[in-house]
């Protein structure tokens, strides 16, 4: 299975009267964009905002994120979710390089989160460090807006719609360079074979349209299933409507993983990339175990050494990243799990929900509830009254420690856990925890 | 130039041995003893005063010798305290740290001192107080004092203080983040562990795992049927409009609901407020969190004796381990008023 990635990279989105790409300067048609994300017009109010790094730019409540890519073939960019189901990781891919698509609800909930393009919050998010082309929108049935738990199901599945739009626009241009992507054979050459372990949000048993959505299918409670590397840069698995935004990895992360990256860059040279097994955060503790067991069983029939584990959010998933990691190192494979911390506010509580000494080799993506300080943006792309009106996890309407998380100057105190994808384990984080 | 004044005992302060461990605090202007190898090596600071106690006086006058030294200090300005090193001396150590846990208190301004890491004193002051990794005898004072001023110097500076392991101190016990060169994301890390690990090479993790100390389990009830029984949840289960602003994670409250006249929670009344479960099932049917329907039959039965005229309901999601055990103890006096003998704890 060999993928090739045309890689296009943008300089600058912009608006005008044709979609276009020329010279890295991408061009949106604002109507033909928000017809495209909004086919079903379930949305309403849709309007399409560029946001660049650097700039005093603050943007939320976001609810999805997602790299813009499209295929040649005439092949759905997400099969079974933005069009027909398909296969993923074969043929040619086309990718704007240096964006993302964000989509901006109404409301924030426990899922939503923030972004600010310049101050001590871009440090700790890649996407401080792309240019967003963001829609706003709120949907036409006000229920779908105003809860703390919600779908999101229009917003990201139009998040996924406008990343497809885009990019089709340069599918007949020649990139600025091609990757190939392709696990050749390695037969002989005696190098260690490695998995990675994906966590995914699968933890709403019974209601549908919450979870990751894999090929389409909404994953709650699916069992452990084993994928090649190309479906995932290939659009096969997008995000939820839950995990906290801090911890939140999101269908950008899934296309993009850094982790995957780097396996598949080592794959031939110091160890054999075997693929990736997509993993639950069970709703219950049958569901954890029945994973465990079932990751650690088709590592050992893939004849795995070594296995790098991406925990998707914390508390329940705590237990399902302990009970994994447990299972192959007990089968001999040996394991580095990647993960976000929670030391409380004042740095002095326990990190984890599931804590065990077997689990000797853990990477931190940093800590999602240390409290920063943010100054005022000039300008606000979405709705900054809903930090004090909207229940959040990352920030609140007042505190008897810190005072109200929006000040009247506009500027925020927040946990680190509301900053989008702050400490989301499929690869940027460059932060760490110590002990002072 | 900033001021440093500087704690001693009376053998580095040079006032005699052992023979002269109970003299009371005294103040001294400048600097003695092993404070003058200090004074060279700092930049930025200077080495006003020195004060010097005997080991036993501070040891057995812990008190007095504390405000003698506040008598002496009240009158001075001064941007840093520092104190030993006390290598491996028991006495000397812990009056270091109780010396600068005092000073920094009091006034506001950072206190450091140096000591083995067998010292008493380090487990006794670590939170309180910045302590040096020091040697185990006065022979380290070479190593140890440079390490002290280049340490001091930071703070004279207003530089940045690094994690515990990089500045050679003490870890005080507060976990922060770090930010790391781009370069070294997770992906880089992951990967460059996994293949020492797979090497058989040492490597270092980086989340601790160790399991602290569990909380032993109480003994079982003789006599259900006789024993008064409250209900306790971290579910998040509230009134409906969530009237005491119960947090979806990280709850610091807790709220207090009446059961008084209630056979059955009913939907409609109640909600979930918790951030990390799907809240179908508890909006439609409050008793999966709290079921007062069973408990009320169980108490007609005699099975139960009798039920707490309250529930408590606050958010597990995310909450930490201090807030938890804080509103254990706010819970526990309306328990241990009502004589309940055991609670029931239903989590998410």
């Amino acid at each position: 299975m060999k993928l090739r990635v045309g890689e296009f990279q943008v300089k600058d989105v912009v608006f005008g009267e044709e979609t276009s790409f020329h010279d890295g300067i991408l061009t949106v048609n604002e109507q033909e964009a928000i017809a495209a994300l909004n086919p079903d017009g379930k949305l309403k109010d849709v309007k399409l905002h560029v946001a660049r790094p650097g700039e005093s730019v603050r943007i939320l409540p976001i609810n999805a994120i997602a790299a813009p890519r499209a295929r040649a073939d005439g092949r759905a960019t997400f099969p079974g979710y933005t069009g027909k189901m398909a296969s993923c990781g074969e043929g040619d891919l086309y990718a704007l390089e240096g964006m993302a698509v964000i989509s901006v609800g109404t409301h924030g909930g426990w899922m939503e989160g923030m972004l600010d393009m310049s101050g001590p919050a871009a440090d700790l998010t890649e996407f401080a460090h792309t240019i967003n082309l963001c829609f706003t929108a709120a949907n036409v049935d006000p229920s779908e807006d105003d809860n703390s738990q919600k779908t999101n199901w229009d917003y990201r599945l139009g998040c996924c719609l406008l990343a497809e739009y885009v990019a089709k626009t340069v599918i007949h241009q020649e990139p600025d360079l091609w990757r190939e992507y392709e696990l050749t054979d390695t037969t002989g050459m005696g190098l260690p074979r490695v998995v990675m372990v994906l966590e995914m949000s699968t933890f709403y048993e019974n209601s549908v349209g919450y979870d990751d959505v894999f090929y389409g299918v909404d994953v709650r409670c699916i069992v452990p299933t084993f994928v090649h590397p190309n479906e995932l840069l290939d659009g096969a698995l997008c995000s939820s409507s839950l995990v906290c935004a801090g911890v939140h990895s999101y269908t950008y992360n899934y296309q993009k993983s850094l982790v995957l990256k780097k396996l598949y860059e080592k794959h031939g040279k110091t160890l054999d990339f075997v693929g990736v097994i997509l993993t639950n955060i069970g709703p219950n503790i049958d569901n954890k175990v029945r994973a465990a067991i079932r990751v650690a069983t088709m590592a050992q029939m893939l004849k795995c050494d070594g296995a790098v584990y991406c925990q998707l959010g914390s508390g329940t998933s705590d237990v399902d990243f302990q009970k994994t990691i447990v299972a192959l190192e007990e089968r001999g494979i040996k394991c580095v799990g990647i993960n976000p911390e929670f030391p409380g506010r004042d740095g002095t509580t326990s990190l984890k929900t599931a804590l065990d000494p077997r689990l000797d080799a853990v990477v931190s993506t940093g800590s999602a509830c240390e409290v920063i300080e943010l100054p005022a943006m000039e300008r606000v792309i979405g709705d900054l009254q809903s930090i004090p009106r909207d229940k959040w996890p990352g920030c609140w309407a007042d505190d008897p420690i810190y005072g109200p998380s929006l000040r009247a100057d506009g500027t925020l105190i927040v946990d680190t856990d509301h900053i989008v994808a702050s400490t989301e384990s499929t690869g940027w984080a460059h932060k760490t925890c110590q002990y002072f | 130039m900033k001021k440093v004044i500087m704690y001693l005992n009376q053998f580095f302060g040079q006032i005699g041995g052992e023979d002269q461990a109970d003299c009371a605090p005294q103040l001294h202007e400048g600097a003695l003893g092993p404070a003058q190898g200090l004074q060279g090596l700092l930049k930025g600071g200077e080495i006003t005063h020195t004060i010097i106690c005997g080991d036993n006086y501070m040891a057995v006058h812990t008190q007095r010798a504390l405000d003698a030294i506040a008598q002496m200090l009240d009158s001075l300005e001064f941007d840093l305290f520092l104190a030993g090193p006390a290598f491996l001396a028991g006495r000397y150590g812990s009056a270091c740290g109780e010396v600068c846990k005092f000073v920094q208190e009091r006034y506001k301004v950072s206190a450091v001192t140096s000591m083995n890491r067998d010292n008493p004193g380090v487990d006794m002051f670590r939170q309180d107080c910045y302590i040096l990794e020091g040697g185990s005898n006065a022979a380290a004072m070479r190593k140890d004092l440079p390490k002290m001023a280049a340490f001091a110097n930071k703070i004279l500076n207003g530089e940045p203080l690094k994690w515990a392991q990089a500045e050679g101190y003490f870890s005080r016990g507060i976990r922060r983040q770090v930010l790391l060169p781009e370069e070294e994301n997770v992906a880089e890390r992951a990967y460059e562990m996994l293949m020492k690990k797979l090497k058989g090479q040492p490597f270092v993790s980086e989340t601790p795992m160790d399991v602290p100390e569990p909380v032993p389990i109480a003994k079982p009830l003789e006599d259900a049927g006789k024993a008064r029984i409250a209900f306790i949840s971290t579910a998040g289960l509230v009134p409906m409009g969530n009237p005491d602003r119960i947090q979806t994670a990280a709850a610091t409250r807790f709220g207090r609901y009446s059961l008084e006249g209630r056979e059955s929670l009913k939907a409609g009344e109640w909600e979930t407020v918790h951030g990390g479960y799907d809240h179908s099932y508890g909006n439609a049917d409050p008793q999966i969190i709290m079921p007062l329907d069973a408990l009320r039959k169980l108490e007609r039965e005699g099975k139960l004796g009798y039920l707490h005229p309250y529930f408590y309901s606050t958010v597990g999601n995310l909450t930490n381990q201090l807030n938890a055990e804080r509103m254990a103890h706010e819970i526990i006096p309306y328990l241990q008023e009502d004589h309940i003998d055991a609670v029931i704890f239903g989590s998410a």
